[in-house]
Order: C-alpha cells, then sequence, then structure tokens
C-alpha cells in the first residue's frame, strides 16, 4: 500500500501539479458523486446531474477564483487581505454605475472597475508596506471604506448592468458564450499568467521570500517595501477583474454587501495548499480549491439547504486546512 | 513638556487619555455649537443606547488585543447569540433570564473555542477568529430556521431587562447602563492591572517566551483572553437586543471594528503588551460620538462606515509611529 502510493508519488504528472492538487481534484470528484446521490434522496425527483448546474457552480467559481488569485499573492509575502469581496462590489457598482447612469462605453467601464480595484490595492499595500501597519486591520479598514464608497457612489441603490442590448452586454460573453464557459478559459489563462508572475519573474521570487524570510531578503538590499506592496495591488487589480465575472454571472450588485466573499476567496487558497505562514504558494490549487467552494455552495443550495450552512462549512474548513498546514510544518521542522 | 508629563496626575491618567478627554471635550462643543438636533435631550439617550453594545464588545476585545491577538467573531457573534435567546423566549418559551444566561453562555462557549484552537494549536488569531465568525454567522440561522429574532418590547412580559439599560420615571429616559457601563470599567480595569490572570494576559502579549520559562501554564491565561472577550460579546448581545428589539439573522458583520476601533484609539497596542480599559472606555466614547454627531451636523449615515475605516487606519498608523519611537 505504501509502496504503491510512493510510486503514485513519484508519476510525473503527479509530481509535475503536485500529489495535495491531486488529491483535491479527487475530493472534487467524489464531492459531486456524494451531491450526485444524495439530492434525490434529499429532494424527491431533483437530480443533481445537469449541464446547468456545472455552468451555474463555474459561475461562482469564476470571480472566486480571481479573488482567490488576487489573494495568493498577499498570502505568500505572509499578510492577508480581508478588503477584497468588498472592493469587488465596490468595483462593479461604480463601473456599473458609469455604465448605465453615465452611458460610457462598455470597454471603458471595465478598465473603471479594474483601476477602482486597483486603487483599493494600492492604498493598502501603502499602509501595510510603507507604514508597517498589520494586513488584517488595514484591510479590514478597506473593507469599510469600500463599502462607504460603493453607497455613496451609487446613492445606495443597486446596480443592474444591461443584459439584453448586444451593444452594452458583451461582457457577459466573457463568462458564457452560447453555453461554452468562456469564464473558465479565461481563469485558466490568468492564472496561469499569475503562476508564470509568481515562480518565473524577479517580483514573485521576491513576494514568495519576503514571506518565508522578510529580514533576510531586506538585508541583502532589496527593496521589500515595493514588492511587499505589488502583491497588494495584484490582488485589488484582480477583485476588480471578479468585479466583471460577477455581473456577467449575475449583473445586479448591491451597496454594502460583499465581504462574505473574501471568507471563500482566502478557503480557496489555503484549501489549495497556499500556507498561511507565507512563503509558498500554489496558483494551480486556488483555483481548484475555487471549484470546490463553488461546487459545495452548488450541492448546498441543490440539496435544499440555506446559504447559512456553506458560511458554517466555508469556515470549518480554512479551520481544518490552516490546522493541518501548521501541524505539517511542525513534523518537517 | 517634560515637566508636564512627570506631574503626578497625568502621570496616573497617561498623555494619550488625556488626549484623548481633551478631543472629545472639543468634538462635544463643536456639535452642540453647529447643531440644534444634536442639542436634544434624547439625541443624547440614543447615543448612549448605541455606545452600550460597542462598549461591552471593547471591554471584552481588549484582553485579546493586549495578548496580541484580535477577536473577530464577537460582531456576528452577539448578533447569533442574541437571536438564539429571543428564540430561546419566542418559540420555546423559557423565562426571559434562562434566554439571557443561555446568550451570556454561547460567548463565552465561542471564546474559550477561539482561545483554545489559537493558545493549544497556535493558529493565528485573526484568521480563527475569522472562522469562528463565519460559523456564528451561518449558525444563528440554522438553529432558528432563519427566522428574525425578537425580543419583549416596553411593557411586554419580561421587558423588564430594558430598564437595566433605560429607565423612564415620569416620562424621562434616564440612561442608567451609563452606570452599569462605568461600574463595569472600574471593575475590569482592577481585574487587568491587580489581578493575576490580568498580570498574566499583559505579560503573554508583551513575552510570551518569558512567562513560559517562568513556570506558568500560558495556554489557561490565553484561553481565558479569549473567554472574557466572549464572555463580554455575550453582554453585548443583551445591550444590542435591549438597543434594537429585532435582530436579523446573518448580520453584524463589521460592529467588531468600531469595538476594535475604540480599543486602539484608546491607546491598546496592535503589537500586544499593553493597553487600559479606561482608553478603550474613552476610545468608544469617541467613535459614538463621531457617530451621533457627524449625521446631525450633515454628513450621511452613508459616510459612516467610511469614517469607522479612517479613524481605525490614523489610530494604527499613530500607534505604529508611536512606537517606533
Amino acid at each position: 500500500m505504501k509502496a504503491a502510493l510512493q510510486r503514485f508519488k513519484g508519476l510525473p504528472f503527479v509530481r509535475l501539479i503536485g500529489f495535495n492538487r491531486v488529491v483535491l481534484i479527487l475530493i472534487i470528484f467524489l464531492m459531486y458523486g456524494f451531491f450526485t446521490v444524495l439530492t434525490p434522496l434529499l429532494r424527491n425527483g431533483s437530480s443533481f446531474v445537469n449541464y446547468n448546474r456545472v455552468l451555474s457552480a463555474f459561475n461562482y467559481a469564476y470571480f472566486i477564483g480571481f479573488l482567490g488569485l488576487g489573494v495568493t499573492f498577499v498570502i505568500a509575502t505572509g499578510g492577508i487581505d480581508f478588503s477584497i469581496g468588498a472592493v469587488m462590489f465596490c468595483s462593479a457598482l461604480i463601473s456599473g454605475y458609469c455604465l448605465t447612469k453615465f452611458h460610457l462605453p462598455l470597454w471603458l467601464c471595465i478598465c473603471i472597475s479594474v483601476c477602482v480595484g486597483a486603487a483599493f490595492g494600492s492604498i493598502g499595500g501603502y499602509f501595510v508596506a510603507f507604514r508597517h501597519l498589520p494586513s488584517f486591520i488595514t484591510s479590514l479598514a478597506l473593507m469599510l471604506v469600500a463599502k462607504g464608497v460603493g453607497s455613496i457612489f451609487t446613492k445606495t441603490q443597486s446596480v443592474t448592468w444591461p443584459s439584453s442590448d448586444p451593444a452594452t452586454s458583451w461582457y457577459r460573453d466573457l463568462v458564457k458564450w452560447n453555453g461554452f464557459p468562456v469564464g473558465f478559459v479565461i481563469l485558466i489563462v490568468i492564472a496561469a499568467l499569475c503562476a508564470f508572475l509568481l515562480y518565473r519573474t524577479k517580483a514573485g521570487r521576491y513576494m514568495l521570500c519576503i514571506g518565508s524570510n522578510r529580514e533576510a531578503v531586506r538585508l541583502s538590499g532589496v527593496d521589500t517595501r515595493r514588492w511587499e506592496m505589488l502583491a497588494y495591488v495584484m490582488s485589488g487589480t484582480l477583485a476588480g477583474v471578479a468585479a466583471i465575472f460577477y455581473v456577467g454571472a449575475y449583473t445586479t450588485v448591491q451597496p454594502g454587501l460583499g465581504d462574505t466573499f473574501n471568507n471563500e476567496a482566502i478557503a480557496a487558497c489555503v484549501m489549495g495548499g497556499t500556507s498561511m505562514a507565507g512563503g509558498s504558494a500554489s496558483i494551480l490549487g486556488t483555483v481548484i480549491g475555487a471549484i470546490i467552494v463553488a461546487l459545495m455552495q452548488e450541492g448546498i443550495l441543490a440539496m435544499g439547504f440555506t446559504i447559512s450552512y456553506q458560511y458554517v462549512l466555508t469556515g470549518l474548513i480554512v479551520l481544518g486546512a490552516v490546522t493541518a498546514d501548521i501541524i505539517s510544518r511542525k513534523r518537517k521542522n | 513638556m517634560t515637566k508636564l508629563r512627570n506631574n503626578s496626575l497625568i502621570k496616573k491618567l497617561g498623555v494619550q487619555r488625556l488626549v484623548i478627554t481633551g478631543v472629545l471635550i472639543i468634538l462635544f462643543v463643536f456639535f452642540y455649537a453647529m447643531s440644534p438636533s444634536f442639542r436634544k435631550y434624547s439625541t443624547i439617550v440614543t447615543m448612549t443606547s448605541y455606545m452600550y453594545y460597542i462598549m461591552l464588545m471593547a471591554i471584552g476585545v481588549t484582553f485579546p488585543l493586549i495578548t496580541g491577538g484580535v477577536d473577530l467573531s464577537i460582531g456576528t457573534g452577539l448578533v447569533c447569540y442574541s437571536i438564539v435567546g429571543s428564540f430561546l423566549m419566542r418559540q420555546m418559551g423559557l423565562p426571559i433570564w434562562v434566554a439571557m444566561l443561555v446568550t451570556v453562555g454561547m460567548g463565552i462557549f465561542f471564546g474559550f473555542f477561539n482561545g483554545i484552537i489559537i493558545a493549544k494549536l497556535n493558529l493565528p488569531p485573526f484568521i480563527t477568529t475569522l472562522c469562528t465568525m463565519m460559523i456564528v454567522r451561518g449558525l444563528g440561522s440554522i438553529l432558528t430556521g432563519g427566522m428574525t429574532g425578537v425580543w419583549p418590547m416596553a411593557g411586554q412580559d419580561g421587558s423588564w431587562f430594558r430598564d437595566l439599560l433605560k429607565y423612564k420615571i415620569n416620562g424621562t429616559i434616564y440612561p442608567v447602563g451609563l452606570v452599569f457601563i462605568i461600574l463595569l470599567v472600574i471593575f475590569m480595569s482592577i481585574v487587568l492591572n491587580h489581578s493575576r490572570v490580568g498580570r498574566y494576559i499583559i505579560a503573554i502579549g508583551s513575552n510570551k517566551e518569558a512567562l513560559k520559562l517562568s513556570g506558568v501554564n500560558v495556554v489557561r491565561w490565553h484561553v481565558m483572553a479569549y473567554v472574557f472577550s466572549g464572555f463580554f460579546a455575550g453582554l453585548a448581545a443583551i445591550a444590542y437586543a435591549g438597543t434594537f428589539t429585532s435582530i436579523t439573522p446573518g448580520t453584524g458583520a463589521g460592529l467588531e471594528l468600531d469595538a476594535i476601533g475604540g480599543a486602539i484609539i484608546g491607546g491598546t497596542a496592535m503589537t500586544g503588551g499593553s493597553g487600559s480599559i479606561v482608553g478603550t472606555f474613552l476610545g468608544v466614547c469617541l467613535i459614538s460620538l463621531l457617530k451621533t454627531g457627524l449625521p446631525n451636523v450633515g454628513l450621511q449615515a452613508n459616510w459612516q462606515q467610511i469614517i469607522t475605516g479612517s479613524i481605525l487606519i490614523v489610530a494604527v498608523t499613530i500607534d505604529m509611529i508611536r512606537r517606533r519611537k
């Protein structure tokens, strides 16, 4: 048994993506099977196996995935970003308001959304990297600011992005085009870019090094502040991207909400093997984690439970994942 | 300036607390002069009833902050506890004192839960209490079937718990809750500064390793800090019920930031090891004053979140600069 496991771990494919990621992919299939069996039992006649359900789970996975990718950079540096959910909503509200009330062209509104995200990321990054504020308290404060800015900009009204006019609704094709999940392809492409940035460029290597030993990086003459700030800017920018995919899937955004999503994005990260202690991160793991979070949400709703169960489960999963990470670190030392 | 600092009275109160008291007085005079609606007695009473639950949470969260941690679960926690309490009263027909006991008991339970995970398993406090925040957010509606929690209104059976906060004599409302708050502040100050548990909690924040090496059971006192936080969140749940009567499940996220902000303004260090309950009291007074006063001088209610967020960042930045010196 042990020898078989060792041989499996040695397979080139498994070595390429990491054993933990293989386990996570297996978990996705197990969960799918679990929901397939349980849904008809709990709710008579309804079935979980349905292409629309897959699409709906994907819709949720996109924006959680983008949020997760962004926060992966921050967690890699040993920080945390609790503002991304609220920033995503703020971006969607401001750009949507520009689109529907000021009638700006759609491409410009998409740029605005990304820029709003980047702006919040820069503010957070400045205070954490240059002013040495604790990242969690800074991002919590920014979460409040983002919620407030969103409400004030839209005068506390929800914004519905246009969905019928082809001239102003092509953004929906980014999510789904004739039933084909385009968003998934975009998520994979952006994830690949993030992986390249994190593992193959100077910026990414510095971020990871800051997470594992900040003092050593600083003493070797690197301006750690700049690279640490970049992680927060990435996180904010990707929250702005996530906003487009959120409205692409659901069209309507309400002010004052959005803070539950950062918990789910963080859950996707830690499940995927990014360590809360900083210094090690897995982009592929975050994408798989986002799919697990989305599938879990779809399954819980399909089985007839309320969203409250999702909150409780996400909390327990993050606790479990972080505990497992800490125990495995202790064993290694 | 140095001479002034060495004055015994000032030394005892602390410079920062004197500064906050000064700011409080200036702001009060400013709002009093600028806004006629602020001058009404009822505005002051409203301000105190919004202050109670923030104050209780803040007194509690000062303890984890002093250990160098934080408790983010108190905001959604108090909503959850108070919904479960009202459920026991309305659906189970239990007397109100049982409901109040259960409300506080749940707070203690989740405080203990946080404490064990943080102290025993060494998980980062902010991520642990974030998870608890999510768990209690969902738990309130799961346990009660998603119903809005309703506590007895004035004049109904069991509405005596409201008299603990506001007492009405001949049509005038007296904010008696303030008396309890001040007594609690004095009592908890003594606990923090002159009891074993308080001294150990401060020591955990300043040098945990040294405390451990001197043979103290660090885990036990570390857990106690979070139990305090949970207990006060439970008390805050009752004060919240007294202020708002009906409570929607799943809300409450963000309330903890008012409390944490109050504690930080009051001089509790984010890095742990120092803090004071009197400072927390003054900090929360400042936040409540701003929250009540600013809408009265024409700032929309929407600005409140931005104000709280900015105060938080400014307070932590000042704390960081002060400690760098």
